[in-house]
């Protein structure tokens, strides 16, 4: 059975300045949904490995103000086996092309090096990579 | 014993985008390139500008870099004294030793 797929946008992956390399990632504004005083812009790397999108703390905490431990406790485990504590906070991701989106994210307790795009967040977009010509597609998820 | 249904992962819900302030410079609207166009151009063709900030966070505005450091906080306050309302920040990794790849994101 074959299926074909219309995507509305494409684009290059980002390149790590220092290093050359490249990686497909989204570029979004971020604020607490009715927050319009408090906002931040941030790279995230998309991963298909992440079941939760997740956000370094040490970034949106003190930025956005948000209360950290108040949100509910998730765990998140790596594929080396360590884990690290985050905790659920409902934020506002808006993409210039791409539109607004709601997401409950996981806010990390802990510093991290890269804010990931998880499988949440991919029930709303349909991604196709084409890592030959280091380009990714998008649309909206059926 | 009736096992509990497991809890599904939060959905993200999508609003319709109010406004498009920024269209892309590469390749117009149908590229997802996002709000910080001027940035990442200039980073991209400047990347010895980012190597004395290495393991630290940056924020950039336009072609210029505000504020670079280990602590996020300071450098909102710097891009705030500086009149900045929005501002893009980011970690710069230090470049992996040779032999080495990634092989996960977390």
């Amino acid at each position: 059975m074959s299926a074909a797929v219309i995507y509305d946008h494409s684009s290059s992956y980002s390149v790590d300045e220092l290093s050359g390399k490249s990686f497909p990632g989204l570029e979004f504004r971020v604020s607490l949904p009715g927050a319009t005083d408090r906002v931040i812009d941030i790279n995230a790397y998309l991963d298909t490995g992440a079941e939760l999108s997740i956000f370094d703390g040490a970034l949106i905490v003190p930025r956005l103000g948000i209360d950290l431990m108040a949100g509910p406790e998730v765990r998140l485990n790596a594929a080396t086996g360590f884990t690290i504590s985050a905790r659920i906070h409902r934020l506002l991701l808006a993409h210039a092309q791409l539109g607004r989106f709601t997401l409950d994210a996981a806010i990390s307790t802990v510093p991290i090096r890269r804010n990931l795009i998880g499988r949440d967040f991919f029930q709303h977009l349909q991604i196709g990579f084409r890592e030959f010509h280091h380009t990714f597609l998008v649309t909206e998820a059926p | 014993m009736k096992a509990k249904a497991k809890k599904p992962p939060p959905r993200a819900r999508k609003k319709p985008m109010v406004s498009r302030s920024v269209k892309s410079a590469q390749s117009g609207p149908s590229s997802p390139y996002g709000f910080r166009v001027v940035e990442n151009e200039w980073l991209n063709k400047h990347p010895g500008e980012l190597r004395k900030c290495a393991g630290e966070y940056v924020i950039v505005e336009g072609t210029e870099i505000i504020a670079h450091g280990k602590e996020p906080a300071e450098l909102f306050e710097i891009a705030t004294r500086r009149g900045i309302k929005i501002p893009y920040i980011f970690f710069v990794e230090p470049p992996l030793p040779p032999n080495t790849y990634r092989v996960g994101w977390l």
